[in-house]
């Protein structure tokens, strides 16, 4: 039996959701978190009714009439799949607007039970709702939930599993997709006659006052920037730095290879496959775990920040700025998701309407410093810089200033215009949910550990495999001769103008690309041999191939180049093939680009001397700089003619 | 003697762990294009619901 | 009057909503369509801040200019704003 949750925006489906099936989908508190329709087996506490029933979570829309991709979702589904029963999520703090879309539901046929969510805040604002009356109005069964508190699920399910299979009963009039208006004033006289307000005045008030504060015109950006500030400092050189300072030194530095090696020579394992494990598996997913305290706090961190309300204002603070590169407050919603993982970030490009606008999202969100990126970013800045607050905050305003400015680059290299519109509504601030930021943290955890056993532990193998062999499958005399060590060796060549010397840093990118914590593990592998000090000390073997600052160019090109493979993928089907290759080409240029001039720049004030490749930097610059001249003016042509041919035509 | 039967026995384990590994890696990929990140829960017992229409490709 | 020129406290009834029939549908299934009240909390970075039955919007100057209203009376449920005069908040 198949259960389909539908609902407006933020009234609260995901938590149900989430609820019902102990899955810990992200569930911010604003809208458009959810794009995909997402489904899982109902808990079995919920009780057993002889076959299996499946909760479909949709996407969240104030309407089944699409507007938006994903209320196309939703809409589509119904229709098509036709679940045995709906449970139309309505929220208790929006009633009246909620139950257009539940009599929209209702001329649908399928049997239709009401949850009434946040019957709590309902409470706190002194509304009454005369849940019998409205029940007859509707002609379904109506069940007071506090999803949040899982309060009522029992009694929800139960309604739905008794109502399912039964055609809905018709008791409200059929107004079809066009009667917009009548069905409204229909609504209106329901919830005039079922419901009575209470006083909601100070609640609100509170809201407007922060909100006049924090996304003010002049001092919401830099309170933006002041946050996020806070978290990266806390969650990478703070708690989070201090934990994984001991999983990287101790567990993983001492205590674990000591332990597997005095177990491997006991056994007398052949030298092969001992040093494939100490050397491979173990120093290479080591040096990534290590990193796992600081992903826990900084998701713990960020999904505060979500459940407090706060990002919707960040939002609308962006606006006006992402309006002047042709994007709007719609683009920083997939930005945000995509601080924890590109894909979910480029497939939630898909609620922005404009195609223009939705391509370019596509193309800068993965720009955003993923979770992936996060050890990589820990491990520099803790090698180059220790003690130093600033490096990875320092990362998270680049890509700001990168998106903005890809944007306006983009802007005038392609031809598109911006004819969207933006709507946000904007949640109350609540206290954000310290249960709902240990679920998140544990899902997050859960998923970098899953990765780490998976992907990162085959390539880990393979690199392993790879430095140590030629491509006769000798063993190497010297790493350099490897597989990997040819492989890297080319690169070099690419990566010179960067101010790289040396073969590791192009082979640990290019595993980068497969998962990019495999930079990380990849260092680990290619410098352990001749080294017994930990990778993330200061001054460690990682100083032999970078100075701090081609460190922080390397970093920079290990994260403004192209993302993993996953989110290439991810953006290939938002994009389609042929702006996926102009995406990936626009990405590297930028990324290299930077990485070049922070390098090449940076060593001639810093150390008053020429980083390596410095004639190539300057050939490369000037190259560049011609192709984007052309390039631009050429369109900066295209435009005005369409311009006049648009002007001749009305 | 014992280090022959410990080679192998390790040798074995290390094998089906990174057969599984990738076994699950490569699956996850190509049903879901996410490898592990955690972007969709289902693609591990494959339940995820856009098989079913194929709209997550 | 439209949405972007009253003042900020004032609510006023919709009159009419003038964009293209997708904004319009859009507009409508939020709740803000012709005989609705609505209410301009505040402006902030550009955007119009608004109160359409129990929740707010935030719309942007384009949607602001479309919406037309009737009568426009100092909001009623916000008493310490008044129906100030808007002059510095044009942006």
């Amino acid at each position: 039996m198949r259960i389909a949750l539908a609902g407006n925006p933020n009234c609260g489906k995901t938590t149900l959701y989430n609820a019902l099936t102990g899955k810990t989908e992200s569930a911010g508190n604003w809208s458009g978190v959810t794009v995909e329709k997402k489904a899982a087996k109902l808990k079995r506490k919920y009780g057993a009714f002889g076959t299996e029933i499946i909760i479909v979570d949709l996407p969240g829309a104030y309407s089944i009439t699409p507007y938006t991709a994903e209320e196309a979702i939703t809409r589509d589904f119904i229709l098509e799949h036709r679940p045995d029963v709906i449970i139309n999520i309505v929220d208790g703090a929006n009633l009246e607007r909620s139950l257009f879309m539940t009599t929209q539901l209702l001329e649908l046929g399928i049997p239709v039970v009401i949850a009434l969510n946040k019957s709590d805040i309902i409470q706190e604002r002194n509304d009454r709702v005369d849940i019998k009356r409205l029940q007859a109005e509707l002609g379904c069964p109506i069940i007071s939930i506090v999803a949040t508190e899982a309060q009522g699920l029992r009694e929800l399910i139960a309604a739905a599993v008794k109502a399912a299979g039964k055609p809905q009963r018709r008791v409200t009039p059929v107004f079809g997709d066009e009667a917009v208006l009548e069905r409204h004033k229909f609504v209106e006289q329901i919830a005039a006659r079922a419901i009575v307000k209470g006083d909601n005045l100070r609640r609100v008030w509170l809201s407007d006052s922060i909100d006049r504060i924090i996304a003010n015109q002049w001092i919401g950006l830099p309170v933006f920037f002041l946050v996020m500030w806070a978290v990266y400092a806390f969650s990478i050189e703070g708690l989070g730095g201090f934990l994984s300072d001991y999983f990287n030194e101790t567990l993983f530095g001492e205590v674990i290879p000591s332990a597997a090696d005095n177990l491997l020579s006991s056994l007398e394992i052949h030298p092969f496959l001992r040093d494939l494990i100490l050397e491979g598996v173990i120093a290479g997913i080591g040096a990534v775990i290590g990193f796992l305290p600081l992903i826990m706090v900084l998701f713990f961190c960020l999904a505060l920040l979500e459940d407090s309300g706060y990002m919707a204002r960040v939002a609308l603070v962006m606006d006006r700025h992402f309006k002047r590169i042709g994007l709007s407050g719609k683009s920083i919603i997939p930005m945000i998701v995509g601080s924890g993982c590109a894909i979910p970030g480029v497939m939630a490009t898909r609620t922005i309407e404009d195609a223009g606008e939705r391509r370019v999202t596509a193309i800068l969100t993965p720009y955003v410093p993923c979770g992936a990126k996060l050890p990589i970013i820990a491990l520099f800045a803790t090698v180059f810089f220790p003690g130093a607050s600033w490096v990875a905050p320092s990362m998270y305003i680049l890509a700001i200033c990168v998106i903005i400015v890809g944007g306006l680059l983009l802007k005038k290299l392609f031809l598109w215009e911006n004819t969207s519109v933006f709507i946000l509504e904007l949640p109350e601030y609540k206290r954000p949910s310290l249960k709902y930021a240990s679920s998140q943290m544990l899902r997050h955890s859960k998923a970098f550990i899953h990765k780490a056993a998976t992907i990162i532990l085959v390539m880990n193998t393979l690199v392993w495999l790879m430095q140590e062999y030629t491509w006769l499958l000798q063993p190497a005399a010297d790493q350099s001769q490897s597989m990997l060590g040819t492989i890297g060796s080319v690169l070099e060549l690419v990566l010179k103008p960067l101010g790289l010397r040396g073969w590791q840093p192009g082979a640990a990118a290019i595993t980068g690309f497969v998962a990019k914590e495999n930079v990380v593990s990849s260092l680990a592998i290619l410098l352990s041999e001749g080294s017994e000090a930990v990778l993330s000390t200061p001054g460690g073997p990682l100083a032999g191939l970078f100075n701090p600052v081609t460190a922080y160019a390397f970093l920079i090109f290990n994260l403004f180049t192209p993302p993993c493979f996953a989110a290439i993928g991810a953006m290939r089907g938002e994009l389609g093939a042929e702006w996926l290759w102009k995406g990936l080409l626009f990405q590297i240029g930028v990324g290299y680009t930077l990485a070049m001039l922070v390098s090449q720049i940076g060593s001639l004030v810093i150390y008053q001397a020429p980083a390596p490749g410095l004639p190539a930097a300057v050939g490369i610059s000037a190259a560049l700089g011609v192709f984007l001249f052309i390039k631009i003016k050429d369109t900066a042509a295209k435009r005005q003619a369409l311009n006049l041919a648009a002007e001749t035509r009305s | 003697m014992s280090s022959t039967i410990g080679n192998i026995i390790v040798g074995a384990v290390l094998l089906a762990v990174i057969s599984w590994a990738g076994f699950r890696s490569y699956r996850n990929m190509k049903h879901n294009r996410c490898p592990g990140c955690g972007a969709c829960e289902f693609a591990a017992n494959n339940e995820c619901p856009g098989h079913e229409t194929g709209q997550a490709g | 009057m439209r949405l972007s020129e009253i003042a900020v406290g004032c609510e006023g009834i919709i009159k009419h909503v003038a964009g293209t029939e997708k904004v319009c549908r859009f507009l409508y299934s939020i709740g803000c369509y012709p005989g609705e009240r609505i209410t301009l909390v505040s402006v902030l970075a550009g955007n119009y801040i608004v109160r359409i039955k129990d929740s707010r919007f935030a719309v942007d100057r384009k949607i602001a200019q479309i919406i037309e209203l009737g009568e426009v009376t100092p909001g009623a449920d916000e008493p310490d704003l008044g129906c100030r005069h808007r002059q510095a908040s044009r942006v």
